[in-house]
């Protein structure tokens, strides 16, 4: 659906990234942790498309969800300077989201999440403690403690946070998929499951290790777009299906993929 | 809506309002089924489709620009077997008159294609694609030539008894003479504009954004363009125009029918607002009522007149 949804806190949050929460209970409603949400940015022709967000946190009860977001280009610019009270032309809830309903309460999940890839995180870990989860773990990366995402956005949740960053002014030093191995071995987790979101070569790495020892593994991909429903087709990423590789839509197909299925281009 | 008649016909095609949309911007016709419903537009516009699927161009396929859009999709569609089996049956619930789009690499592909969805009592027209620029031999061949454009609209004609609309490429020194010669050829009504030529480098790189280096722009950027070559070729041909490039307001849809278009189509500015059709179709009646117009038809090509 397209609404105009009011803001209702809007701050920064870390370096250049900020935290956007919008009042829109039908969204709220139906929305899945994965789904993404399509912002008009200002009103102009120039810039003219939208801009998809993963949706950080769906509050059913209040009616709100929340995104976060790195100002980069033009568009988060105009967006981070709209005040609370402004509403936002915004279409959504978009995408497939992650498949959580066959995942046993028994199951350990890890959820990797780098840079500003992180924050569809929040909303999974939300949902797969609320399936009864026991043992859900966030590997939070970023380049650096400034460009940290706050932990406490996922600890609320109830899940445990690790901490990478690569230039180690935050917890460990180094890449976040370095953290993966030690989470899903030991047997202390179950069957672990993992769910990823960020940079391509982290989404590549996490995706190989989980391939590689047979661990279930969803990713989520990032890409530009511009209508978000499917109708464009600007928005493709290669994948093997039935055994042939072709594109699909990272918008309608996507963003969520099994890790097995992407194929990277190198 | 009573008072106003907003019904057109572009070559026997009666369309309830003159709006439809922009081949390749809304898909097979459904993706924004949840937004609105379809038949609340003129008539519906579907991609190009070519005898074989086609994959389309690697990524990135969209580049965004200056009040626009650089796009080279590359034709991805899935061919016309699985258009018959699959898409088609999808249309059941659209009412309104349906126009498919098709694009091939040789006149042989456009005659066949033409002819196999003539058997297809859901097309109410065919919209011959002579412009894509984005792949190769794609149409661009076809189009800039006027040689080529009356052998191919000849082939077309002779191969089903449709009402046959051919889209104009913009990217040539002179529209009306290319406009003349798919007339001559037999086309019974023109579409204009498709995409404009265009480039992004990436400073970084120092090498083109898109992996087929030249794209089409399209959106609001390319209106003037469009405006004025729908000017020219209404004056220069004698058969209904379907106007398009960066139409997002009725302001901008009654421009292109003052130029001399019967219909017009929203393209790019689905993407930004989906209810844009809808919004201009509202916006062309609310401009009637407030200036005394009778009939839609009145004003088409009203600024030469």
């Amino acid at each position: 659906m397209q609404v105009h949804a009011p803001i209702i806190e809007h701050r920064r949050i870390a370096d250049d990234i900020f935290l956007l929460t919008l009042s829109v209970p039908d969204i709220a409603g139906s929305a899945e942790p994965g789904q993404f949400i399509h912002i008009k940015c200002g009103s102009s022709f120039d810039p003219l498309l939208r801009r998809p967000f993963s949706l950080s946190m769906i509050d059913k009860e209040a009616g709100n969800i929340s995104v976060i977001y790195e100002v980069r280009g033009r568009g988060t610019k105009i967006l981070s300077t709209c005040p609370v009270g402004q509403t936002l032309d915004i279409m959504g809830p978009l995408g497939s989201s992650f498949s959580i309903s066959h995942i046993s309460p028994q199951s350990g999940a890890v959820l990797v999440g780098g840079g500003i890839g992180a924050p569809p995180m929040a909303s999974l870990a939300q949902a797969l403690i609320g399936k009864g989860l026991k043992r859900v773990t966030v590997l939070l990366g970023a380049a650096s403690k400034e460009k940290l995402l706050p932990e406490e956005i996922f600890t609320r949740t109830g899940a445990e946070v690790l901490i990478a960053t690569d230039d180690g002014s935050a917890g460990y030093q180094g890449f976040v998929t370095e953290l993966l191995p030690s989470q899903v071995s030991g047997g202390e987790v179950g069957t672990p499951v993992v769910f990823a979101c960020g940079p391509e070569g982290m989404l590549k790495a996490v995706g190989s290790f989980c391939l590689s020892n047979g661990i279930p593994c969803q990713l989520s991909l990032e890409s530009v777009m511009a209508c978000g429903v499917g109708a464009c087709q600007g928005c493709v990423c290669r994948v093997l299906r039935r055994g042939s590789v072709e594109y699909v839509r990272v918008c309608t197909e996507g963003p969520v993929f099994d890790a097995g299925e992407v194929i990277w281009d190198d | 809506m009573t008072e106003v008649n907003l019904a057109v016909d572009v070559a026997g095609i009666t369309m309830d309002n003159p709006v439809t949309t922009a081949s390749g911007t809304y898909g097979f016709g459904l993706d924004y089924s949840r937004y609105y419903d379809v038949n609340l537009l003129g008539a519906l516009t579907l991609k190009s489709i070519t005898l074989e699927k086609r994959e389309g161009n690697p990524p990135p396929r969209i580049i965004e620009t200056p009040a626009g859009i650089l796009n080279s999709i590359g034709l991805a569609n899935p061919g016309l077997d699985r258009f018959l089996t699959e898409v088609i049956p999808s249309l059941e619930a659209v009412k309104i008159p349906v126009l498919a789009s098709i694009a091939g690499d040789t006149i042989g592909d456009y005659a066949l294609l033409a002819e196999k969805l003539s058997q297809e009592p859901k097309i109410a027209g065919l919209e011959v694609n002579i412009s894509c620029p984005n792949v190769k031999k794609g149409g661009l061949e076809f189009g800039v030539d006027t040689v080529q454009v009356k052998k191919l609209v000849q082939a077309v004609r002779s191969s089903t008894d449709l009402p046959l609309i051919i889209k104009l490429s913009p990217n040539v020194t002179d529209i009306t003479a290319i406009a003349r010669s798919a007339v001559e050829g037999g086309a019974d009504a023109l579409a204009l504009i498709n995409t404009l030529q265009g480039m992004k480098i990436d400073i970084q790189t120092r090498k083109p954004c898109m992996a087929n280096k030249v794209a089409g722009l399209a959106g609001p950027a390319v209106k003037p363009i469009g405006v004025r070559m729908v000017w020219q070729v209404a004056q220069a041909v004698n058969v209904p125009i379907i106007g398009m490039g960066g139409i997002c307001t009725a302001e901008d849809a009654l421009e292109y029918i003052m130029a001399g278009a019967t219909s017009v189509a929203v393209g790019t500015f689905n993407f930004v607002n989906p209810m844009a059709p809808v919004e201009i179709i509202q916006g062309l009646y609310d401009y009637c009522i407030k200036n005394g117009i009778k009939d839609i038809n009145e004003l088409v090509g009203c600024s030469f007149k």
